[in-house]
């Protein structure tokens, strides 16, 4: 944002922040904080360390595999 | 910010947290798929393995019972060998059994008739030891008669042995008187008064010894004249209660004397007593 003074000079101006800016900033954070536990859970060993169920025991490279190449992959 | 600008804002900012409920609801909150498939392959793995072992065990039972059948086979073939063998045995023993039952029969009667010997004999030995306590009877009589009559045998010898000593003892006496009465005669009837010391006065005394030396029909005494005895006295040779000879006396020393033997009734031994006179 510029504003023109009288003696010709330009000054630039930083807009304030507003209700949209604070909008996204949380919409970002919750999207960040829901892809880490999505990755979390799909990307921990299939059997936990205590023996019980844990994630889906995927790779960077299954995430991006049907479920039909998923199943004959494994 | 252009007035789209915000609506796409507002719209992601109602969108986003919604879809974030959703991917986190999917991935958390539903059955987790993967391990339910890890957990059935295993299972079907354990189940594979069971089941291998199973048909492994299957076909060692098959095995086995295959062996078993040829086992079985061959012991029914031994056996009925066997029984085909003791089928024969059996015959043969059966036929030996019968010759047996008529072995049987005539030791039976042969039995039979051993026993009724038997019974014979029995009889007879009953009789015969009736007559045997008889004749025994018998002789325990005979003997108690014979001890009775031996007794009174000896008492009747020893009667004839004390006769027969009184006999001689009378013989002798006699005998004496009479050489006595000859030497009377002889001498004319007279009698010397210091004349005690002649056969007839030494006759009283009775005079006894033992016979030492036996030679022939001759032997000595161990009594002479210092105990009476003197020439031609006639001496009775006795060995317990029996008579054995006479000894004529034809030497006389002081302790000793030697004679003839007469009247020999047995053979004088030395040790046999000698007497002048039988009683005192």
């Amino acid at each position: 944002m510029a504003e023109t003074l009288s003696g010709g000079q330009t000054v630039k101006v930083k807009p304030q922040p507003d209700i949209y800016t604070v909008l996204l900033i949380v919409a970002i954070v919750c999207l960040v904080v829901t892809i880490v536990m999505v990755l979390r859970t799909l990307m921990s060993p299939v059997v936990a360390a205590d023996g019980s169920a844990g994630g889906y025991g995927m790779s960077l490279t299954d995430l991006f595999k049907s479920l039909e190449d998923l199943i004959s992959s494994k | 910010m252009s007035i789209l600008t915000k609506i796409c804002v507002v719209v992601l900012a109602v969108l986003i947290p919604i879809a974030c409920v959703a991917f986190i609801n999917i991935t958390t909150v539903g059955p987790n798929w993967r391990y339910a498939y890890q957990q059935e392959a295993r299972r079907s793995e354990g189940l594979m393995m069971d089941a291998s072992a199973e048909k492994n065990a299957h076909n060692k039972t098959i095995a086995e019972r295959n062996e078993a059948i040829s086992e079985l086979n061959r012991i029914k073939q031994d056996k009925s060998v066997e029984i085909d063998k003791l089928a024969a045995d059996l015959s043969a023993a059966r036929a030996s059994a019968a010759a047996l039952q008529g072995n049987l029969a005539v030791l039976a009667a042969k039995v039979g008739g051993l026993e009724r010997e038997a019974a014979n004999f029995n009889q007879r030995n009953d009789l015969l030891a009736k007559q045997l306590e008889a004749v025994r009877n018998a002789g325990d009589d005979l003997n108690k008669e014979l001890i009775r009559v031996s007794e009174l045998l000896n008492q009747a010898e020893a009667e004839k042995a004390r006769t027969s000593k009184l006999a001689l003892t009378f013989q002798e006496r006699i005998r004496d008187l009479e050489e006595e009465n000859e030497s009377l005669r002889r001498s004319g009837g007279t009698v010397a008064a210091g004349d005690t010391g002649s056969p007839a006065a030494s006759v009283d005394e009775r005079i006894t010894g033992t016979v030492d030396i036996v030679r022939g029909s001759y032997a000595s005494i161990n009594v002479g004249s210092a105990n009476g005895v003197m020439k031609d006295m006639k001496l009775i040779v006795y060995r317990g209660d029996t008579l054995v000879a006479f000894l004529r006396v034809d030497e006389v020393e002081v302790d000793q004397a030697a004679g003839l033997i007469v009247n020999r009734r047995l053979d004088p031994i030395p040790g046999d007593k000698i007497t002048n006179r039988l009683l005192d």
